[in-house]
């Protein structure tokens, strides 16, 4: 079965933040942005919004740093932590170079997305698309599909120059 | 509880105090948002208070669906005593979205009250449960734009939201602004003047607290109900039948205004050739353009902030590229300074009106009228006033006030149709009422007058619902009366743009609208969204009940749409029982006399001038069917028993002022 990715378009994202409600109002019964498995970074200044997520590596580096061995990739593909296993060292925090751990204060817990057991919230409530759960084909049939379009208008743009 | 954070917020600045109580005293009969500020005005405030003084109440307040998934459920009411409501001060309230209002909730507070005045520029930073107030001598002068950097970056979270004045609100300029992002302002009122009057530079808020849901399943069940069905904005409804399958383009494909899709071509594409929409907090809309003029800073667009543009035509694109830089730059300044641009709707064509007569010229007044639309008008204009040099200080009291100070109120204002003056047709150009500017032209619409009269501002922080089934919808009018039937129980509520009639079923419908605007600013709602009175999915008549099924969803508590009306009329009671004790009588429910005196002779809205004794009858059937006394205008015992607000009604009757 092909595997499906979150795809994020930071170009689409109008930074209304409704993945980080919706991740939180699932996993954690409130909406509560601070226990987000998404943030959604803003730079206001240049109107550019960029949701971030675990990346879901394929060779985890929080794995690799975690030494009781509670991380693990899951059925859909989700680096998950055991949170029995877990003892609250925070390696993974410090070994992932995306951000992509998140800590719950209040709780002392690892945070980390488990793509929902691949049925995402965030990419649910995203209406501009800018966060998809597509399979790898999916998205990459649909951005060779865009760029042949731009190519072709850039092809008649260069080849027709305009009538003055 | 859902829904609700559970905690009011009060903040003494002369005190440097603060301190918290709890929202359930107040949550159930007065819901949230605009119902807590009602009520706490009513308890605390006095009458004759003007809004300069120390002691007046600020409120910034949200409501149990803010910081949800509800779509368009981020706004924050902002209220307390006006300084720009002619002719003295009243209570009133703006509004404004992005994501400060859900931080509040997020930081544990349903509604901040704001008393006192620092001794020193201050702004404040509320962090969850620790509130401080905070020196801001170093960023008193910086923009609205820069204040908020500056801020975030002194209390060291660049997710903390931040509200701030420019230095028009330092100034006290009347109508003064309070900016929030990039674009979002709490615009009319002048709370910007009143912040200023505080020393109040900001309010920086970071929450860490979450608004739990009572049934985030069926949360999310109607929010995928509702997004497809919202009609929005000035789009028809076979137009936003299209955001569906072209999501990124429904505002600019068939926006009255001529001069967007060009615009927005020009300077808010992303690299893709896509529209850069960005929205409120968990909101699918996303109703803004972010948008990039060369040599200017970057910022969100939506319709207001096109106002320069508006001001020079709204029937064909703008000229050149030098009118385009001119509409972002008085965009970008207006918001920079912090001033409110709806005023400019009002106050611009009246200084061309009075330089076309001479009775000002470009010398005297040091700015160079004759020269508009061009940059260094609009440009002087703005610093002039912002700072109140020279001519400035004058037109910083507001356009009423200034016309009255110069002696041409009545002759060159209220009596006289600026239409000429305006670039705009939906938009009547001079004076609205109550010390507002015109907008939506209450001759076309008599809703919309009625509307008008009986607020303490201009209405279109709830009138939209008329003018967006009358006039935006683009439906057949024997199509708007059957949807007129469904929502305001009577086919003959609306009339034909053009066609007045002034009777009871107006007012009744104008009762209506009215008590829904109250539900909507107490949960708190977007204006353009709720109440949902068309369907954009069947093309028909809207749902609207969706409000009361999205207060039952994430407060679990049951409630009908009936119950939240009858709130509704509650808060519009207890409101207008404030407006009696700051004077207002029945004589003060009416508009300028220019729209009594000339016809509206747009060929889009070509309506006669209003019958005033025909209107006068109206306001009857209006009193009546709201139980209050048709003579004076004030609510009677009986019906603010029925309401259960025994204690105004003794407090009325100890002022001599029951009906």
């Amino acid at each position: 079965m092909a595997q499906k990715i979150l795809v994020i378009d930071f170009e689409r994202c109008s930074g209304c933040r409704a993945c980080e409600a919706a991740c939180s109002q699932v996993r954690e019964g409130a909406v509560k942005p601070l226990m987000a498995r998404v943030y959604v970074m803003k730079w206001e200044e240049v109107g550019l919004y960029a949701p971030m997520l675990c990346q879901q590596c394929y060779t985890p580096l929080c794995r690799e740093a975690c030494p009781v061995k509670a991380i693990s990739i899951n059925s859909v593909g989700a680096v998950v932590v055991d949170e029995e296993a877990c003892i609250g060292c925070k390696a993974c925090f410090n070994a992932c170079p995306f951000g992509g751990i998140h800590l719950d204060p209040e709780r002392k817990r690892i945070l980390t997305c488990n793509l929902c057991e691949g049925d995402p919230a965030c990419a649910k409530v995203c209406y501009r698309q800018a966060i998809q759960y597509e399979t790898v084909t999916d998205s990459t049939l649909r951005k060779k599909r865009e760029a042949v379009k731009r190519i072709a208008e850039l092809t008649i743009r260069v080849a027709l120059p305009p009538q003055t | 509880m859902y829904g609700y954070a559970g905690r009011i917020l009060r903040v003494d600045l002369t005190e440097g105090k603060t301190y918290t109580v709890s929202t359930t005293t107040y949550a159930d009969r007065f819901l949230g948002g605009i119902g807590f500020a009602d009520k706490i005005y009513w308890d605390e405030a006095r009458p004759d208070m003007d809004p300069f003084d120390p002691e007046s109440l600020l409120f910034f307040t949200v409501g149990p669906l803010t910081g949800t998934l509800v779509p368009g459920s981020a706004r924050t009411i902002v209220a307390g005593k006006s300084p720009i409501t002619y002719p003295r001060p009243a209570y009133t309230r703006s509004s404004f979205g992005g994501e400060w209002g859900p931080e509040l909730k997020f930081a544990g507070y349903d509604c901040l009250v704001i008393k006192g005045k620092a001794e020193k520029p201050v702004y404040l930073w509320i962090q969850d449960d620790n509130v401080e107030i905070r020196d801001a001598t170093r960023i008193w002068g910086a923009d609205a734009y820069a204040t908020q950097d500056l801020v975030k970056r002194e209390v060291g979270d660049e997710r903390a939201q931040v509200v701030a004045i420019g230095p028009a609100g330092e100034k006290l300029v009347r109508f003064a602004c309070i900016i929030h992002r990039r674009a979002r302002a709490a615009g009319q009122g002048g709370f910007g003047a009143v912040m200023g009057s505080k020393n109040l530079k900001a309010i920086a808020v970071r929450g860490t607290k979450g608004v739990a849901v009572a049934d985030p399943e069926g949360v999310l069940a109607l929010r995928e109900y509702v997004t497809p069905r919202f009609v929005i904005c000035c789009s028809s409804i076979e137009d936003s039948r299209r955001f569906h399958a072209t999501r990124d383009h429904w505002n600019i494909t068939k926006m009255a205004n001529p001069w967007i899709p060009p615009f927005i071509k020009k300077y808010g594409l992303d690299s893709r050739g896509r529209v850069r929409n960005t929205g409120c907090f968990a909101c699918p809309i996303g109703c803004h353009n972010y948008c990039e003029v060369p040599g200017f800073p970057g910022g969100e667009i939506s319709c207001l902030q096109w106002w320069y543009a508006n001001l020079i035509t709204n029937r064909s694109p703008l000229p050149d590229e030098k009118a385009e830089r001119a509409t972002w730059e008085a965009k970008t300044l207006a918001d920079q300074y912090g001033l409110n641009a709806y005023e400019f709707m009002q106050m611009i064509p009246l200084l061309r009106a009075l330089h076309a007569d001479g009775i000002i010229d470009d010398e005297k007044t040091g700015i160079p009228i004759s020269k508009f639309p061009d940059r260094e008008f609009m440009v002087t204009l703005l610093r002039k006033i912002t700072y109140r040099e020279g001519f400035g200080d004058i037109l910083a009291e507001g356009t009423w006030r200034a016309a009255e100070k110069l002696g041409v109120l009545e002759e060159h204002f209220l009596k006289r149709d600026l239409g000429e003056f305006s670039g705009s047709y939906f938009v009547s150009g001079g004076a609205g009422g109550h010390g507002f500017s015109g907008h939506y032209d209450p001759r076309a619409f008599i809703l919309d007058a009625l509307l008008w009269a009986m607020y303490s501002r201009d209405p279109f922080d709830h009138a939209h619902e008329d003018t967006n089934l009358v006039f935006w919808s683009g439906l057949p009018f024997e199509e708007q009366k059957k949807i007129a039937k469904e929502i305001y129980g009577s086919e003959n509520a609306i009339h034909p743009i053009g066609k007045p009639e002034y009777d009871e079923d107006k007012a009744r419908a104008v009762i209506i609208i009215e008590n829904r605007a109250n539900v909507k600013d107490a949960l708190t709602l977007c204006d353009w969204l709720y109440p949902m009175i068309l369907d954009a999915v069947t093309g028909g008549v809207g749902d609207l009940t969706v409000e009361s099924k999205f207060f039952t969803a994430v407060t679990g508590k049951e409630m009908t749409y009936e119950e939240l009306l009858k709130i509704g009329e509650r808060l519009w009671n207890l409101e207008r029982a404030i407006m009696v004790t700051e004077g207002r009588t029945r004589k003060d429910d009416t508009l300028p006399d220019l729209y009594f005196m000339y016809p509206q002779k747009a060929p889009e809205i070509p309506s006669p001038p209003i019958d005033r004794e025909k209107f006068e009858e109206l306001k009857t059937h209006y009193y009546r069917l709201r139980g209050w006394d048709p003579s004076t205008g004030y609510p009677t015992e009986e019906k603010l028993k029925e309401l259960g607000l025994e204690d105004v009604a003794a407090k009325l009757r100890e002022m001599g002022k029951i009906g």
